[in-house]
């Protein structure tokens, strides 16, 4: 049987308006963007939507082939599990009673891509503990003498 | 570590505020009321020179004694009270990424060390009352000075349904903007820009936001300028509170006294602004943005630089962004005349 996926919630958090997506790694600190197909399967799986039916919606919507959607999707997905965006979950699991989001005219075909920035990282103090005064309290890096 | 498991998050505020009551005590306490976002903050600081470090960024909220106070901080520091901090109860690997100790922080009281400028912070919610202690009120950051207690202002925000925000508000009588967006874009110049002209001016890097309203309340009457916003607008430069800085700080500015008149406690908000710098003609240009793109430079900034969860203070951020007009404003190289074009936009906003 195929490992179903689920968003990495709450790690990870998104929102989608007018058929645009931003999604965050609360984690990380990275975001992400999606262009419009990637959007339609980000969505999917954010209902919980199982492979078969993920598959079925990109090739109705855009007019594909089940053989050149599937790599589409496989290697997408694979884009959002190396960004720990999405997770494995049992594939038994339901559904989430939720209609498919997907809606409005599709655009013209294009791979389902994920565009990452990183430009929060500097930001982000993701292991900031250098040292520990007598009493037990944290001094970072710079406040250390 | 220090680990005693029998010591709760309440039991050790009790004692960290004892200690504080201790410190003023000894260093002499200073006490001031500020009307922040409606509500009465009473803040007490133990010694001269950490309140030196705090009060000014927070002067033109202040209010004549005599009011009751809505909520309370406490700040002190060991070295001038002479007063030693309790060890933390908590092991070493308790702390995330922002300093939140989420496995000592309960139902009550939230808890969160703030990495660089070495502070604790502990926020009691029924007592509505936040405890700040540093080690040595001379060591605290100069961005610290520009921007004093966030972590205690949005321990009390978030449990009002408000949180602070990445972002400079400026606007007019009618409403404002809520200029966002990552550092190095011209999101301060903008906000600075401001203060010579008949806008008004309620915060340049961090605002207290009420995102259901689309409304923003002043935190801090601070501004922090690069060398080169510093150069674009010179008239500023009598105003900066650390001449000799290092190169990698910014200049941070104390804007009262001296711009009291341009200041205002809070704007209803009309759209979402993210700067770019450019090399438009005259004082620039703004060009609409989708809510994505919007939420885009508001979301991370605010997310990573803030405590708080991201499951809740997200959803409000793209509620807003969904509410409100977003546009990319394109700097202008004549940077006397960003008012001018803001302006104009406020009024074609209605």
């Amino acid at each position: 049987m195929e490992t179903e996926y689920r968003l990495n919630a709450p790690k990870v958090i998104s929102e989608t308006i007018d058929g645009e997506t931003i999604i965050i790694n609360l984690e990380s600190g990275n975001y992400f963007s999606l262009n419009a197909s990637g959007g339609d399967l980000w969505q999917e799986l954010a209902r919980n939507a199982p492979r078969t039916a993920i598959l079925q919606s990109l090739c109705q919507r855009y007019g594909l082939n089940t053989d050149e959607a599937k790599v589409d999707i496989e290697d997408f997905f694979a884009r959002l599990l190396q960004e720990n965006l999405i997770v494995d979950r049992p594939a038994a699991s339901p559904a989430k009673e939720l209609p498919s989001q997907i809606s409005g005219d599709a655009r013209p075909y294009e791979k389902p891509a994920l565009l990452k920035y990183e430009d929060m990282q500097d930001l982000l103090l993701l292991d900031p503990i250098h040292d520990v005064d007598e009493a037990g309290w944290p001094l970072t890096k710079q406040n250390a003498s | 570590m220090h680990h005693e498991a029998s010591l709760n998050p309440v039991a050790y505020f009790e004692q960290v505020e004892a200690l504080f009551e201790l410190a003023a005590s000894r260093a002499g306490e200073f006490q001031r009321l500020f009307r922040i976002g409606g509500k009465i903050l009473q803040l007490r600081v133990a010694g001269e020179p950490l309140a030196a470090k705090i009060f000014p960024a927070l002067s033109h909220l202040e209010v004549e004694p005599g009011a009751t106070a809505d909520f309370s901080f406490l700040a002190w520091d060991s070295s001038r009270s002479g007063v030693k901090m309790l060890p933390p109860p908590w092991s070493f690997d308790y702390y995330r990424g922002k300093g939140e100790i989420p496995e000592f922080s309960d139902d009550e009281v939230w808890t969160a060390y703030q990495h660089g400028p070495d502070a604790l912070n502990l926020w009691h919610r029924r007592l509505r009352r936040g405890i700040f202690w540093i080690r040595e009120a001379e060591a605290l950051p100069y961005y610290e000075c520009g921007a004093p207690l966030r972590y205690l202002f949005q321990a009390w925000a978030l449990q009002n349904g408000c949180q602070l925000a990445h972002g400079a508000a400026i606007g007019d009588s009618g409403g404002g903007l809520l200029i966002t967006g990552k550092g190095g874009l011209g999101k301060s110049t903008t906000a600075a820009s401001a203060l010579f002209s008949s806008l008004l001016f309620a915060g340049d890097d961090y605002i207290l936001l009420d995102a259901e309203e689309a409304r923003a309340h002043s935190l801090y009457a601070t501004a922090k300028l690069n060398a080169d916003s510093l150069d674009w607008l010179p008239d500023l430069k009598p105003s900066v509170f650390n001449p000799d800085r290092d190169p990698g700080e910014k200049a941070l500015l104390r804007l009262w006294p001296r711009f009291a008149d341009r200041l205002t406690p809070s704007l209803p908000l009309k759209a979402l602004v993210i700067p770019w710098v450019s090399e438009e003609k005259g004082g620039g240009r703004f060009e609409p943005i989708s809510p994505i793109q919007a939420l885009q430079a508001l979301a991370p900034s605010t997310l990573v630089q803030l405590p708080g969860s991201g499951v809740e203070i997200f959803p409000r951020l793209a509620g807003l962004t969904k509410r409100l007009p977003a546009y990319r404003f394109h700097l202008g190289r004549e940077t006397a005349k960003i008012p001018e074009v803001i302006q104009e936009q406020l009024a074609k906003l209605g």
